[in-house]
């Protein structure tokens, strides 16, 4: 969407819920893709989806023009996500199982979409949660480290050594695996 | 930035999950329900999360005074830092949107 016409369409949707309908249909399909690489998960993919458009429904007001509407809209869904699973993390063990049980599921359901497990989503798989989401925002989606820092609320050291140990330590499985 | 063999072939499953991914767009009319419902329960949840923090606030501050009381003193000390705090706090909730 054209910048000037992007930004007419969100003045309106602050003032009109309609409006903000509309708006929110056009990024609908970019988050729910982002979602389900974030969380390998239908379902959960759906329920942030809804809460993402709540919450940017509820603090557009607020929204400045300081990043694009898009990455406004991926901050929003990846802090709620990993606000989500740190409360989940109180229990390691409880965690772990839930790492098993989904995985099994992402599995099932990428198989129901003709969709193929691979390797590389095995490896991807095995790391954190906050990790995969990282690395897909950095090395998938293109954002800069200042971005993933002020998207994911941690500080720009932090991502940059998360990122950098994560790829070593798949690097060196990946060609583990390839020999 | 690096791209290696890795991120190369994570990125082309990516791609391929993304064309193969079968997305149903809502409707306007029910974007709107949801968002209606939603913005219902969102400021349910926001209000029972500040009545919780004000009936906090008033709990400490009883016991605060309770404390006080037996050191003539301490009691203005504690009023006044008392008073700072749910004022800082109550700044912070509406930073957050809780109130208004």
């Amino acid at each position: 969407m054209e910048e000037s016409t992007e930004s007419i369409s969100i003045e309106k949707a602050k003032q009109d819920k309609a409006a903000f309908g509309q708006l929110f249909q056009q990024y609908y399909t970019f988050l729910y893709r982002y979602l389900f690489k974030l969380t390998m998960n239908k379902e959960m993919a759906e329920d942030l989806l809804q809460e993402t458009m709540i919450r940017a429904y509820m603090n557009l007001p607020k929204f400045r023009y300081q990043s694009k509407f898009s990455t406004w809209l991926m901050a929003i869904a990846t802090r709620l996500y990993l606000d989500e699973q740190r409360k989940r993390k109180r229990d390691s063990k409880r965690q772990q199982q839930l790492t098993d049980n989904e995985k099994r599921k992402m599995k099932w359901e990428l198989e129901q979409g003709n969709m193929d497990w691979s390797l590389h989503m095995d490896l991807f798989a095995s790391l954190s949660i906050e990790t995969r989401t990282l690395i897909l925002l950095r090395h998938y989606y293109g954002y800069s480290l200042e971005e993933i820092s002020i998207m994911t609320k941690l500080r720009k050291g932090t991502v940059k050594s998360r990122i950098h140990y994560a790829l070593k330590k798949i690097r060196e499985e990946w060609s583990d695996e390839a020999r | 930035m690096k791209q290696d063999d890795w991120i190369k072939k994570m990125d082309e499953t990516w791609t391929d999950v993304d064309k193969k991914l079968h997305v149903e767009v809502p409707e306007t009319d029910e974007i709107m329900q949801q968002i209606s419902s939603g913005e219902k329960k969102y400021r349910e949840r926001m209000r029972r999360e500040l009545l919780r923090f004000i009936v906090l606030a008033c709990v400490l501050m009883s016991l605060y005074i309770l404390v006080a009381v037996h050191i003539t003193w301490a009691f203005y000390v504690v009023q006044i830092i008392s008073l700072i705090a749910v004022f800082i706090l109550l700044l912070v909730e509406r930073n957050k949107g809780r109130i208004t």
